[in-house]
């Protein structure tokens, strides 16, 4: 089916819960809390969505998760309706899947909504191990070893800067960068400004990475409101174009990441451990919205892992592969820099509740193209790109937006 | 000598079973595709170079190349506590597929990538695993 080029697609609405610790909460009453958020936020009545796709619960799932949050909502009668078993990258595709949707008619509205408390909820302090138990990792042949997903980004890192001559320090500026950001979002999680050297000396969990090298741990939700542009335009806020999204995934096994295995010969080496499917996917989201990264004014970059974001700067196009750590350095990626990154303190400074990681900066960067950041505004800002990470540099989603 | 570090024992499939039964032997084996002649790990139904789908189980020399390798302080489970700090490797063997391991034995700390390993067998209660040492480690 091809799609119709006048049915432009916005993100009309956003939400989400405080994050952080939130001791007492269930995760699906933090879904419903984002949910109620970001329809009150769009203005649309409830019973004009009729698309719900959510990302599960790591504390709380359920095989059917997607029904029980819209029996919740009271939305009976879905035409796209699904949990997305993607992970943190969900998000993306989770806006990729509502925009063919909206624009090939099949739904009015969508709802995109993440939400779990893997601070305070049940194995509270057993985070990794419980993904690690939720087979996010290969339980024959990668666990046994006693892998777990810091070891597994280590050991992207390790080989970037074996291959690239990429430093620590360099790794550091991007966790800096997040924290400083943080310090101007009233909203994060940890926002006591960090040096470099802050991060070089924290704990050690997996060389080269070190504690501030890593991910938050938190509770919290999000959501946001997919629907035509025709119909935000009528709507409480500033409707905030969908330019262009892309996806790619890889694989699950390390050894199957690192190796291209089934590529065919002449393409071997494309793709390895240094170099991922996000190049595939910023193809098509830049190659969607006509535009080039050097139109962006504001990144929200997946930051699981200072690696996972520094990757991301060359796959997608922002310098070439292999110089990611020269362009973080020297202030570039923060504010006032050239690439405002991470506003709102990414996954490293903001929050990260697990899957619903990634959705924090897709609402960073609607509000960032709607001016309603404050302190932390970019000025003027009129394209945001925004993109997901799941499963060890393997499962990408990219989303271009832009302010109408 | 100390004793091995422990695991979470992974559960042998019907397609697996010849490889963990094999490292009980002490012998490390993966599948060739008898159409392509590709290796293939872990074990697949089906060649996923060629999609071929006649696999044959083969011995491997046991020797190997670093590709990655991460010391790890922040063990992944309680029972890997008393590990610490132990050495994770992406491991490349000589016949090709690339495994997730561990490097074992003196000098692990101190392991690179580029590193030639070989295949060193750790019996544990469960299962046996195939880890990695340095040249006289
Ligand atoms: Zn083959």
């Amino acid at each position: 089916m091809s799609l119709r080029s006048d049915s432009a697609v916005a993100i009309a609405g956003v939400g989400e819960t405080a994050v952080g610790n939130l001791p007492g909460t269930h995760s699906t009453e933090l879904y419903i809390e984002a949910a109620r958020r970001a329809i009150e936020d769009s203005g649309l009545a409830k019973s004009e969505i009729d698309g719900l796709l959510t990302t599960a619960s790591v504390v709380d799932d359920n095989v059917r998760h997607h029904m029980v949050i819209a029996e919740h909502l009271g939305l009976f009668c879905k035409t796209l309706c699904d949990t997305l078993r993607t992970g943190g990258a969900a998000f993306g595709y989770a806006v990729q899947l509502a925009q063919w949707a909206v624009q090939s008619g099949r739904c009015r509205a969508v709802l995109v909504v993440s939400a779990d408390n893997l601070l305070s909820g049940p194995g509270a302090g057993h985070g990794v191990t419980a993904y690690t138990e939720l087979g996010a990792h290969s339980l024959e042949f990668e666990v046994p070893f006693g892998g777990h997903i810091p070891s597994f980004y280590a050991l992207v890192a390790a080989r970037h800067m074996h291959e690239y001559g990429t430093t620590e320090e360099q790794l550091a500026a991007i966790a800096v960068a997040c924290r400083k950001h943080a310090a101007l979002n009233p909203a994060a999680q940890k926002r006591t400004p960090i040096t470099i050297d802050d991060v070089i000396n924290s704990r050690r969990i997996s060389s080269p990475l070190k504690l501030l090298d890593c991910s938050l741990i938190s509770d919290g939700g999000g959501a946001v409101i997919v629907t035509t542009l025709e119909r935000a335009r009528d709507l409480k806020q500033r409707p905030i174009r969908v330019l262009g999204t892309g996806q790619a995934q890889s694989y699950y096994h390390m050894g199957h990441l690192a190796g291209g295995v089934g590529l065919p010969r002449e393409r071997k080496g494309e793709f390895n451990l240094t170099s991922t499917v996000q190049k595939v996917a910023g193809r098509d989201a830049f190659g969607e919205a006509g535009i080039t990264p050097a139109d962006i004014d504001v990144a929200e970059i997946y930051d699981s892992f200072t690696i996972t974001a520094l990757m991301q700067f060359e796959d997608l196009g922002f310098c070439k592969k292999g110089e990611g750590g020269a362009f973080v350095e020297g202030g570039r990626i923060e504010l006032g820099g050239a690439l405002p990154t991470n506003t709102h303190g990414g996954l490293l400074s903001y929050a990260h509740p697990g899957m619903p990681g990634g959705i924090f900066h897709l609402i960073e960067g609607v509000r960032q193209l709607r001016h309603q950041c404050g302190p932390r505004q970019v000025e003027g800002a009129q394209t945001a790109l925004v993109t997901a990470v799941s499963a060890v540099a393997s499962n990408h989603s990219v989303c271009i937006l832009g302010r109408d | 000598m100390t004793s091995a570090m422990p695991t979470i024992p992974p559960e042998p499939t019907p397609l697996s079973r010849p490889f963990w039964d094999a490292c009980r032997e002490h012998r490390l084996i993966m599948q060739a595709c008898q159409d392509c002649g590709e290796l293939t790990f872990y074990p697949a139904h089906m060649c996923p170079t060629c999609g071929g789908g006649h696999l044959k189980w083969q011995e491997l020399s046991g020797r190997g190349r670093i590709h990655s390798v991460t010391t790890v302080y922040r063990p992944a489970a309680p029972v890997f506590a008393g590990s610490v700090p132990y050495v994770i490797a992406l491991v490349e063997v000589a016949e090709g597929p690339i495994m997730m391991s561990n490097i074992v034995g003196p000098g692990a700390l101190e392991a690179k990538i580029g590193d030639t390993v070989d295949v060193v067998f750790e019996d544990l209660a469960e299962v046996t695993l195939p880890r990695f040492k340095l040249p006289g480690g």
